[in-house]
């Protein structure tokens, strides 16, 4: 069997996320839907177009969801996907979130923008599992309250884990509820977290710059490099480590990540153009 | 497997052709064409090109009918074998689409079965390289894992060095000592004109059992191990691989990466005369009506401004000296970790086909001076 | 409410270099608010004369226009609250509404200058932690001028 051959599966059901971002729920066309892990993606490509890796940002017994924003071509044409479509699906690939080196422990998850949707099963495995873990902490930060993912999910997760959000913008109309997070970088919530530094195994999903900015003020409040977990981005077009496309460096991105712990990615992210 | 060793009359060369043919191969490998020794099919030994010699430097390469009679005494141009093993298209898969459902058909497997015929010692290990990569790790490439071991490889043992070869640096020649069905070194003086015969393979035996070759002598195997001395010793270029992989990554900001982009044209051709460069991307072409979409891989290169694009911004290698810095440090220094060994094998392509000459050997060895002056 | 304004200080960011009798002087300086949610503490234009420090709750920093209410910011406990107590004559530039049920300390600032000049130590290490704040603000604006999330 050819590891480029798509598998067909079929939209079960769309969840309207924001005005350009959607969650796919997918299940095979026929027989069980693959063992996803927190952190992992899949390739998924709309008939005609491109594959595009995305993140699993659910994973129920028999559904899997993916939740894709429009940026280009091939995700215009899955968020366009409705009810009964097919597409086709590859994986899963690439590495999880550490989810068994942070039991016993505090966890804290940081996600920026659509980074909120690789972390969702992670929160979804701390809301089966609590017992498992210390104190959990998410830090959520979006670029305005309209980008704000999963909001049916938050009172949940508050009931069981500190869950604090922030936007870059707010601008709030007359006849709107006031928005009840805070304003500013996503950094300035990582004060206002209660963890013990030395016990502690952070997750960050984001904009690689925010990433880095939330990386360093993580570091710089005691936790090391390599409790500090990151999910990166490159061009990726086979996802099996055969096209070379998502190289940084000494890393094939589709193989050895995207998640990554911090400390071995940390020098190559400041070097330009890599 | 014990390397039994032979004698083949050049006259009898054609034998070998016939065998592999009655075998069910399809033999390709050295012919003129257009001013160039590229690798095409072979019918018979009168397809080589007999006598013919390659001069190479970097940014040229010329060829010279010297009237020698020997068939083997160039050296690698354009062509790589991989554009037989993995060519730079190939289909994937179609999709069909009817109603809201969706099916994906596999692309039929490759039927070919070839013998390469002239394999240098620098090409079986460009093999090795492009194995670990398709066919070494989690995944696997089938079509290029299926034509790969089907393949019958007939090396040859260079008897002249190019002035671009550099093997005995990146260690993978002039002399071939495994890897490979049957090996060739070719012998000829005033008296004589044979080739050395090496089986490295059960299945190198059966062709050369085929033949009803005679045993090689003490002295014919010491002449063939001269052969490769001599070319050992003759080599073009060095470069010096010491410490190169922590080097070069170290080196990432040095300014000498701009001083190459002022010439580089990042035109790929090296990529293109690589043996071992192996990206791809996907290519789809639908019908008019939307009902089928076939999706084929094709060759790519790192030097390209899709290589690296994401949405919503430029390439992550957005400048020509990003993209040579990616190339030369993923042959050198970044291709070990990612591969457990270097990704260059020292055959000097890039160099002569560079159009405008950069020579990888020149500009390692000037990071690598750069490196040490500061250190 | 009930804590001591000594108390209350010393958690704050602005107190962190300060020595126990120089929060002792600061207190003396000090008077506490209370402001319900929605209500401003101060307004954009006003004359900036005193330093709040947050004790409890959140203040937004906000302005208004015809596209909405736009808010730059938003501080929380332990935060310093304006900052431009620090030039005689300076206005605000926002409007400073609490979001939650705020409790301030307040600071006079025409006193806090006084005594900056009189006990130089003091002054300077406050000086150092309002630089450290302005730094970290300044940092986190341009972090949102990249708008990464785009």
């Amino acid at each position: 069997m050819s590891v480029y051959l798509p598998r067909p599966f079929v939209v079960d059901a769309v969840e309207r996320e924001t005005a350009d971002t959607v969650t796919l729920v997918i299940r095979p066309q026929s027989g069980l839907a693959p063992a996803m892990k927190a952190g992992q993606f899949a390739m998924l490509s709309a008939f005609g177009t491109g594959e595009v890796p995305i993140s699993v940002s659910r994973i129920a017994r028999d559904r899997l969801h993916h939740t894709i924003r429009h940026v280009g071509e091939a995700t215009r044409a899955l968020t366009a996907l409705k009810t009964g479509d097919s597409l086709g699906f590859r994986g899963p690939f690439g590495t999880a979130w550490p989810l068994a080196a942070a039991v016993g422990k505090d966890l804290l998850v940081l996600a920026g923008g659509l980074g909120l949707a690789p972390l969702r099963p992670v929160l979804d495995y701390v809301m089966n599992h609590r017992d498992r873990f210390a104190r959990v902490s998410v830090l959520y930060g979006t670029r305005e309250v309209s980008q704000v993912l999963f909001g049916r999910d938050h009172k949940a997760w508050r009931s069981l884990m500190s869950l604090r959000m922030t936007v870059d913008h707010d601008v709030r109309q007359p006849d709107c509820a006031p928005w009840s997070g805070q304003v500013g970088v996503i950094t300035k919530l990582i004060p206002k977290a209660t963890y013990d530094a030395q016990n502690t195994v952070a997750m960050v999903c984001g904009p690689e710059i925010m990433m880095r900015f939330s990386a360093r003020d993580l570091e710089a409040s005691g936790i090391e490099r390599a409790n500090i977990h990151v999910s990166l981005e490159r061009n990726m077009k086979c996802a099996v480590g055969l096209c070379g496309h998502c190289q940084l460096s000494n890393f094939l991105v589709c193989r050895d990540g995207a998640v990554l712990s911090y400390d071995r990615v940390a020098p190559l992210l400041t070097v330009r153009e890599l | 497997m014990s390397n039994r060793r032979h004698i083949l009359n050049a006259d009898a060369f054609d034998q070998l052709f016939d065998a592999l043919r009655d075998a069910g191969y399809t033999t390709v490998g050295p012919t003129l064409h257009d001013g160039a020794i590229v690798y095409d099919a072979l019918t018979c030994a009168a397809d080589l090109p007999v006598g013919w010699i390659d001069v190479q430097e970097a940014g040229r390469y010329a060829v010279q009918d010297t009237g020698s009679g020997r068939y083997f005494d160039y050296t690698v141009g354009p062509h790589t074998w991989k554009r037989f093993l993995r060519p730079p298209r190939e289909p994937l898969f179609e999709a069909i689409r009817s109603g809201a459902g969706v099916a994906f058909h596999a692309a039929a497997a490759p039927e070919e079965t070839y013998a390469l015929m002239g394999v240098r010692a620098c090409d079986l290990a460009a093999l090795g390289v492009l194995d670990a990569v398709l066919t070494g790790q989690t995944y696997v490439d089938t079509r290029y894992a299926t034509r790969r071991s089907r393949a019958f490889v007939v090396a040859v043992q260079c008897a002249r060095a190019g002035n671009t070869c550099f093997c005995v640096s990146m260690n993978t020649g002039p002399r071939a000592s495994a890897g490979f069905d049957l090996a060739l070194t070719e012998l000829k003086d005033a008296g004589r004109h044979v080739f050395v015969v090496e089986v490295g393979s059960p299945r190198g035996a059966t062709i050369a059992a085929a033949l009803g070759l005679r045993d090689s002598t003490e002295e014919d195997w010491a002449a063939a191990r001269a052969v490769s001395a001599a070319t050992a010793a003759n080599m073009g270029r060095q470069l010096d691989t010491t410490g190169l992989v922590s080097l070069l990554q170290q080196e990432a900001e040095n300014p000498l990466w701009n001083d190459i982009a002022q010439r580089c044209l990042a035109c790929a051709n090296c990529t293109m005369v690589c043996p071992t460069c192996f990206c791809t991307t996907v290519e789809i072409d639908s019908d008019l009506e939307q009902t089928r979409a076939s999706h084929t891989q094709v060759s790519d290169s790192c030097f390209h401004a899709s290589f690296t694009q994401m949405h919503g911004g430029p390439p992550v290698r957005d400048t020509t000296s990003a993209r040579y810095r990616q190339w030369l440090t993923h042959k050198l220094s970044t291709w070990h970790d990612q591969f457990g060994h270097s990704g260059c094998v020292g055959c000097g392509r890039c160099v002569t086909w560079c159009p405008v000459g950069i020579d990888l050997t020149a500009e390692a060895a000037r990071l690598r001076a750069s490196h040490e002056e500061r250190a | 409410m009930t804590a001591r304004p000594q108390n209350r200080l010393q958690t704050n960011a602005l107190c962190a270099e300060l020595t126990p009798a120089q929060i002792d002087k600061l207190a003396c300086l000090a008077r506490s608010e209370h402001h319900t949610a929605g209500t401003f503490v101060f307004r954009e234009g006003e004359l900036a004369t005193d330093l709040y420090l947050i004790d409890a709750g959140r203040v937004g920093l906000e302005l208004c226009s015809p596209r909405g209410v736009h808010t730059i910011d938003t501080l929380d406990r332990d935060d310093a609250l304006g900052l431009s107590w620090m030039y005689p004559g300076a206005r605000w530039l926002f409007d400073a509404r609490a979001t939650e049920p705020l409790d301030l300390v307040v600071i006079d600032g025409q006193r806090l200058h006084a005594l900056c000049e009189q006990d130089t130590d003091l002054g300077m290490r406050l000086m150092r932690a309002m630089a450290r704040e302005v730094i970290e603000r300044l940092q986190a604006t341009r972090a949102r001028l990249l708008d990464f999330y785009r």
